[in-house]
């Protein structure tokens, strides 16, 4: 039976169904043995048959049989694995002996369905390069977070799971809509299809300028009925800690530091002795911070989802349940409740009024609540504190027993009966107060979700016509509340030579109160709107599938009197000849908020071709090439995106009716901020892709590849190298362009050898983005250019390694940012001017990557399959110039420090000198603070054990042992795993069992 | 009838799509036009109004004491302040600033590039980046001033007159520092070619001069004595809010010292000629000087008072700092400054004068030679060889200005018995690198005694570097009329010679009159320099006038000088302890960015740099 054959049934089917609904319902039984067959006629055993709401799925014989017992009216579904799913209603409509199913083909089958913006094709049908992620298939081996880690070195032509062809952030768009979708668990996606090049994507127009990720949640299909528990939990491991230097030693060094700098000692030996010893820590504090004290081993996740699904063909339902927690790793007071707990609900309904109009209505309430200590420095944690407070400055803790007098504790709070906190007056803040006294805090952020759509079946119009509205409407709220409790702290005055206090300067009090103090509210809303005409026919040879669509959002922050906008309007027709020749182009048709307000459309035209040589005679029984298409496309589009004024073709004024100063006539001022441009027009975006999908070798080998080609444009500047100063103002205007080449190819390999079936995979991406025209100096040195080199060219001084002693410094060329002494970073005079100053930087480096891979393998042994993946990226350079490593003036001493220069190792050093100066020479982007990136890392481990029998009432269950971010390879692995001033990065490993019933 | 229903809905949608292109319309209330900027006299005032905020105090600049980089003072241990980097020649990275494009950074006093705008920043904007930005401001305002039609002459007159001040006076500024410039006197549109070569120093005063003689006219004596202002005066207390605007006065004495600038020999030379004065700028100098001599000396329309009048010697330290909260450091003799009320940002302890042991961060010290500067109490001049050992003489017995300006050995600064300083040599004393204090003298003019860590009285302390005040109107007059007319000669019509203008400032600070005869001094010339060195020390003033006058790469300029003496001041002995980098001609501009001079040939980078 044809595909368009077996529409115009079902529609009939649909049609009749309706019919009989309204009249009165007659019953009647009958039962008989139907024959599933196969398109040649044979009997197909193994089909699973559902008949009816509800009811289970019955397998066919070895002979292709089963009996049917059905009511009149009832629908009947039958599945098998490679053949395309049919929905018959039984008699009286359509009687059935011989139900005979059509052969999926490749990449053309309904399970072949990718949906992309506005659209569902089938995968044979795009001529874009897309990659589509199904999360029913992937939950049942890779149990992701969200569907960032599910894409996760699955796509090729992305760097990690956020950048699409080195070119950043693709547009995340959530059920047709932008939304950031991060708050999602895994089983509520349905399908998350990434659209990479910009053909595919630029029905959202500018935004859409990186791609689209674009995500659909599921929705519940009729027959199948379904009920999931999903519950996992694990435990998150932290991988390493900060080495700061103990309290003796830092206080050894800043003492060699000052020297270096020509002061005196700050700390005396007495007191760094005392240090050292450790007997008296309160005397001499020697705090460390990453201990037991403060921290758990490892921190806790619970993730736990319920959905339910189902439906007939007249109302369809999906519903998901959530629950997700995890945990903290301090220890103490309010830092032991640190959690990060998300509540969601979520019920997507399908309901069909009648033959003609259905409406989805789907509605979702994320609750994110995250629980902390409050801290007295808003944006401050244990993690900045511990990394910026200095060992020997007080002690935490100091132990009353220790006082003189204790009359003089009076009412002080003691933490357990027998502590004080310490402090000094110019150090306020204690972390143990901080975490056990300063009462706590809550963030709330609530989501609301909500869409609608009507769709109108237009087949009595024209047949293949379809509509649809769909508007959506979400709100965000979030708020922080605090309890403003506060605690003393005690700097103990030791009498000269004893050992026990006398008495003590306290600052602050202790307090608590019984308030909550509201702060940080906000509100944002998103809605978006948009129409639709769809079109699809099948006649003969030919397929046309085309849409119209006409689609605006706006979002709107409480408080920000201009929304951001998008208005777009297009159309994209695809024809199929023969499914073997595919022509689609698109059109569209932008307005602008941003750009001059009396002529803001622009249209972006795009193009696309596809060629499935497989189905051509040549190749049709050819047995190592079982599939193979050819797909070309390019597009041109154009975006404002860059821009963050409005209206930017008028001179824009700020106004205030808060002027501080003295002067004008009591309160306002207008302020010229930027001058208006009438002729600013959008960036361009070009991009063509050459790619091809393959499988090769007896079905065994699948094969895609795309070489692209980027080219951006009039990109929006303020252009502010070529402006005089004179000119006293800015403003935008079209100028620079950059390119980015590069290629993705993707491939798997199944191989099945007795009950083991074995899959790998490999993706792997590589992009040279390079600028070609940008705003920036005239400068005479072709090495400081940065036109001409990669886009993400790093300039940087080259060094020489460290001056040994005076005389070096003195043969060497004069370095003009400070003086320079021995133990000093010597730089490379670049342009021979005899001087080194700014125009003595190069390229030293790449901050993107250039290579993206990762390897994928599936081992499946019966009720076993074991699933392991690895990414890694190479081709990149980072400084490490953080305060961990930059060293200087008051920061924290870290052990990066210890090899440093001091005349007695000045050929051995790896680190300058210390100074508690500023170091303008040292301190600045060189080769001496460059290391090479690539990294190697494996990401996921999980073994998967699926119960085999079906057990009461079970559909299906499994039991799964997951570990994420397991082992890393890099020659920096170190560097890279250690956080510094947030919470450590950890290795995740967690236990799960999902529940089918 | 069905298939006309749905090609209903269809058509509606359409429509509906239509009607959405309204959806791109700008939110009304987020719009501001030209009309809402400049209709109203109040709505144009506050367009100018910014203007305010681009002028900078010295003092607030961050990271720096004041703007003493002429050598008078010394820092030796923090680079990053004007006083350590003015020894080195380092306009670079701290005084004129560094970035990766060359010398402009967000942070430094001259260019402060990434400032933005200041509005509510104690720090100003940088003489450049504030400077060309209110350049704009007033060719901007200038060509939409025909929009201003709510209003009455009056206050036509005073938009236009603030409007022409403010474009001349931001070109002073900058001139200053970096040497002739184009004059920016249109709106200048993106397509326009922006090819403006620069101008000589003495090109660039004459179109200041001549924005100057449109606004005098055009500005009032006294804002509330205009109708405008007069709703600004509180009626009960009388406290004016025009505290700070620009007035007659403002632009005379500016458009006097424009003259005597484009006049000096720097300039002079610098245009062309050679380096030395030209009078014809000092006799134009002078006459303007004469015209606001009169100003200040006249009596306001009430009769009570006269527009301007310096400071009781008692009350002189009013000009610099005060204890107030939300207010100003503004006195009768003030005639320009920023109007700055901040107090916290860089708290006085943190940084400024005050050091270690005084809770503070650093102290500046003063050079001896500078010292030298002031002249014994009865007139005469100080004379190291005499006086450097005797107890009596070497501080006590000195121009009164001496004791107000720099603290000694054993002065108490506060009521602590620990605020009493030590600057011997040897153990106990703060000299030393402990408390970073390398030569014996601290500067007291910005620093009130109490506002140390011991006495703590630094809350609503607002200090204020002045950057115009009446006593410079009568050492600018007596400069220019010395060299125009000779010592005993006067602005033609003047009743005041140079004698007489010098007299003035120095009776204020109870010094004994001078004569022509100048004794002590090479010249009357040399005299009146001596006389504006004292009186402005600390101010700024030093390093504009010793590059002004050619002097700044003498050697006998380049010396810093200790004096060191034991606790019981028995022996005192000088030594010379650094030498100021400073060529010629190199350090008497300043560089300009890279992004500046890279452009085209027209706009060239001073001499020297590269």
């Amino acid at each position: 039976m044809k595909q368009s054959d077996m529409n115009k049934i079902y529609i009939k089917i649909l049609v009749s169904l309706l019919a009989l609904n309204v009249i009165f319902q007659v019953s009647s039984f009958a039962q008989q043995v139907v024959v599933v067959k196969d398109e040649s006629g044979n009997p197909l055993p193994g089909a699973m048959v559902t008949v009816g709401e509800g009811s289970k799925p019955v397998m066919t014989n070895e002979k292709g049989e089963f009996t049917l017992k059905i009511e009149s009216k009832t629908l009947v579904l039958f599945e098998a694995e490679g053949y395309e799913p049919q929905y018959i209603t039984a008699f009286p409509a359509v009687t059935f002996e011989n139900v005979a199913m059509e052969k999926s083909s490749y990449m053309m089958s309904s399970k072949d369905k990718i949906k992309v913006p506005f659209g569902v094709f089938r995968k044979g049908q795009i001529p874009g390069a897309v990659t589509a992620v199904n999360s029913s298939d992937l939950v049942k081996y890779d149990e992701s977070k969200n569907f960032s880690s599910a894409i996760l070195g699955k796509i090729p032509g992305y760097f990690g799971s956020n950048d699409n062809r080195g070119l950043g952030a693709p547009l995340i768009v959530v059920d047709g809509v932008p939304r950031p979708g991060t708050d999602y668990n895994i089983q509520m996606i349905d399908q998350i299809t990434v659209a990479k090049d910009l053909f595919t994507s630029m029905l959202y127009g500018g935004q859409a300028k990186n791609g689209v990720i674009y995500i659909t949640t599921k929705r519940g299909s009729p027959l199948h009925k379904s009920l999931n528990f999903t519950v996992q939990g694990g435990v998150n491991d932290p991988i390493s800690y900060p080495d700061f230097l103990s309290s003796a030693q830092y206080m050894t060094l800043y003492n060699e530091a000052l020297a270096n700098d020509g002061l005196p000692a700050k700390y005396t030996q007495e007191y760094i002795d005392g240090a050292t010893a450790g007997t008296d820590p309160v005397h001499f504090p020697d705090e460390s911070y990453y201990n037991s004290t403060y921290l758990k081993s490892y921190s806790s996740y619970l993730n736990v989802v319920g959905e339910a699904s189902g439906g007939n063909d007249i109302a369809q339902y999906y519903v998901n349940v959530g629950l997700n927690r995890s945990t903290g790793l301090l220890k103490i007071g309010e830092g032991a409740n640190e959690a990060n707990n998300r509540i969601n609900v979520r019920g997507n309904v399908d309901y069909k009024l009648n033959n003609i109009l259905k409406v989805r209505f789907d509605g979702a309430a994320i609750f994110n609540i995250r629980n902390q200590p409050r801290y007295t420095t808003p944006g401050t944690d244990f993690w900045t504190l511990s990394s910026t407070f200095y060992p020997n400055i007080a002690p935490v803790l100091i132990p009353v027993s220790l006082l003189e007098d204790q009359a003089l504790l009076g009412a002080a709070k003691l933490i357990d009966g027998k502590y004080l906190l310490g402090g000094t007056s110019e150090y306020l803040t204690n972390i143990y107060g901080e975490l056990s006294r300063n009462g706590p805090e809550q963030t709330n952020q609530r989501l609301l979700e909500m869409n609608i759509g009507l769709d109108f079946n237009l087949d009595p119009i024209t047949e293949g016509l379809s509509a649809s509205v769909f508007f959506t409407y979400d709100l965000e709220n979030i708020f922080r509340t605090d309890i403003m409790n506060s605690y003393a702290i005690y700097n103990p005055i030791y009498p000269a030579g004893q050992d026990t206090i006398s008495s003590w300067k306290k600052s602050n009090i202790d307090a608590k109160v019984n308030t909550q103090t509201l702060s940080d509210v906000s509100f944002s809303r998103r809605n978006a709107l948009y129409g639709k005409i769809d079109y699809h026919k099948v006649s003969g040879d030919h397929e046309i599938t085309a849409n119209a669509i006409g689609y605006f959002d706006q979002y709107t922050l409480e408080g920000v009197l201009q929304p951001t906008k998008h208005m777009n309007i297009g159309i994209r027709a695809n024809y199929m000849y023969k499914q073997k020749y595919i022509a689609e182009i698109t059109g569209l048709v932008s307005g602008s908020t941003k750009l001059n307000e009396t002529a803001p459309w622009v249209f972006s035209p795009g193009v696309g071709l596809g060629w499935i040589l497989s189905n051509e005679s040549f190749l049709e029984n050819n047995q190592s090439i079982n599939y193979l298409k050819l797909r070309a496309n390019m597009a041109l589009t154009n975006n404002e995106e860059g821009l963050n004024v409005y209206y930017a073709g008028h001179d824009y004024y700020t106004q205030s009716s808060t002027f501080s100063y003295n002067h004008g006539l009591g309160t306002a001022y207008s302020r010229l901020m930027y001058l208006g441009n009438p002729d600013l027009g959008y960036e361009k975006r070009f991009n063509s892709n050459l790619g091809f999908d393959a499988l090769l070798l007896n079905n065994k080998l699948t094969l895609e590849g795309s070489w692209f080609y980027y080219k951006t444009s009039d990109v929006i500047t303020q252009r502010t190298n070529y402006l005089p100063s004179y000119f006293g103002s800015y403003y935008f205007e079209n100028y620079g362009s950059y390119s980015n080449t590069g290629v993705e190819l993707g491939a798997g390999y199944t191989e099945s050898i007795g009950d083991v079936i074995l899959k790998i995979g490999s993706n792997f991406t590589w992009a040279h983005p390079k600028t070609i025209v940008i705003d920036e100096l005239n400068y005479n040195e072709d090495y400081r250019k940065a036109a001409g080199k990669p886009t993400d060219a790093m300039f940087g001084f080259v060094s020489l390694g460290l001056f040994h002693d005076q005389t070096d410094i003195n043969n060497s060329v004069l370095q003009t940012f400070g003086t320079v002494k021995p133990g000093d970073i010597k730089y490379q005079d670049l342009n021979n001017d005899g001087t080194i100053d700014d125009l003595d930087q190069k390229m030293v480096g790449n901050s993107h990557a250039t290579v993206d891979y990762s390897f994928i393998l599936s081992l499946k042994y019966k009720a076993f399959e074991l699933f392991a993946l690895a990414n890694g990226q190479t081709g990149s350079e980072t400084y490490f110039n953080n305060a961990y490593y930059w060293v200087y003036g008051s920061r924290k001493y870290s052990d990066v420090v210890l090899n440093r220069w001091t005349p007695s190792t000045a050929t051995t050093a790896t680190y300058p000198r210390l100074t508690t100066l500023s170091n303008e020479n040292n301190f600045r982007n060189s080769t001496f603070w460059l290391y090479n990136k690539n990294w190697f890392t494996l990401q996921t481990l999980q073994l998967t054990y699926t119960l085999p029998a079906k057990i009461a009432g079970i559909q299906e269950a499994r039991l799964f042992a997951r570990a994420d971010n397991l082992m890393t390879i890099s020659k920096i692995k170190d560097m890279l795993q250690l956080n510094i001033g947030t919470a450590p990065q950890t290795r995740f490993y967690s236990l799960g069992v999902s529940i089918t019933l | 009838m069905k298939t006309i229903r749905y090609l209903l809905i269809i058509t509606t949608g359409m429509l509906l799509i239509a009607a959405c292109t309204k959806f791109l319309d700008k939110t009304p209330a987020a719009s501001t036009t030209d009309e809402n900027v400049f209709r109203t006299y109040a709505d144009f005032q506050g367009f100018i109004d910014p203007n305010y905020s681009e002028i900078r105090n010295y003092i607030g600049h961050y990271s720096s004491t004041t703007l003493d980089a002429g050598g008078e003072t010394l820092n030796n241990f923090i680079s990053w302040s004007p006083a350590y980097t003015a020894w080195s020649g380092e306009y670079v990275h701290y005084f004129a600033g560094s970035d990766a494009s060359g010398y402009g950074d967000g942070t430094s006093l001259f260019q402060a590039k990434s400032y933005g705008y200041g509005i509510n920043s104690t720090n100003g904007s940088g003489i450049w980046t504030g400077g060309w930005r209110g350049i704009r401001v007033c060719n901007v305002a200038l060509k939409n001033y025909n929009l201003l039609s709510q209003a009455t002459d009056e206050e036509k007159k005073l938009i236009l007159g603030q409007i022409y001040f403010f474009r001349a006076w931001f070109h002073q500024q900058i001139i200053e520092w970096a040497g002739g410039m184009p004059y920016i006197d249109s709106v200048i549109a993106p397509s326009d070619v922006m090819r403006f070569e620069r101008l000589s120093y003495q090109e660039t005063v004459e179109r200041i001069v001549k924005d100057y003689d449109k606004a005098i006219p055009l500005l009032p004596e006294d804002w509330d004595e205009t109708t405008v202002g007069i709703q600004k005066v509180d009626p009960v207390t009388g406290a004016s809010g025009n505290t700070g605007r620009v007035t007659k006065g403002v632009a005379l004495a500016y458009k006097a010292k424009a003259l005597l600038y484009g006049g000096s020999p720097l300039m002079n030379g610098f245009s062309g000629h050679d380096f030395t004065y030209d009078v014809d700028y000092c006799k134009r100098a002078a006459a303007v000087g004469w015209e606001m001599i009169q100003l200040a000396n006249k009596l306001n329309k009430a009769g009570t008072k006269t527009y301007y009048a310096l400071v009781p010697f008692a009350n002189y330290s009013d000009n610099f700092w005060k204890y107030r909260n939300n207010g100003y450091v503004w006195t009768t003799e003030t005639i320009w400054e920023r109007m700055d009320r901040s107090t916290s940002f860089y708290s006085f302890v943190q940084r400024q004068n005050s050091f270690p042991r005084f809770g503070g961060r650093y102290g500046e010290q003063v050079n001896q030679l500078f010292v030298d500067k002031f002249e014994m109490a009865d007139g005469t001049r100080y004379n190291p060889d005499i006086h450097d050992n005797d107890n009596a003489k070497r501080w006590d017995f000195r121009d009164p200005r001496f004791r107000k300006a720099i603290l000694v050995d054993r002065d108490q600064h506060g009521a602590d018995s620990r605020s009493i300083l030590n600057l011997y040599e040897g153990s106990g004393s703060d000299k030393g690198t402990t408390q970073q204090i390398t030569l014996p003298y601290l500067l007291k003019k910005f620093w009130p005694a109490g506002a140390n860590g011991y006495d703590t009285k630094t809350s609503n302390l607002i200090r204020i570097c002045p950057l115009m005040r009446l006593a410079e109107v009568y050492l600018d007059y007596a400069e220019a009329v010395t060299v125009a007319y000779g010592p005993t000669g006067s602005a033609p019509g003047a009743t005041l010679t140079a004698v007489d203008a010098v007299n003035i400032v120095r009776a204020r600070a109870g010094m004994p009159p001078v004569t022509a005869a100048a004794t002590g001094y090479d010249s009357f010339l040399d005299l009146v320099r001596n006389e504006r060195n004292v009186e402005f020390c600390f101010e700024g003033q030093y390093w504009f006038d010793n590059r002004r006058w050619y002097l700044a790469h003498l050697p006998e300029n380049k010396i810093c000088v200790d004096l060191k003496f034991d606790k019981d001041w028995t022996t005192f002995q000088r030594a010379t302890i650094k030498n100021k980098v400073f060529e010629n001609p190199k350090h008497y501009w300043v560089p300009l960015t890279r992004d500046q001079t890279l452009l085209y040939p027209g706009f060239y980078q001073n001499p020297g740099w590269n």
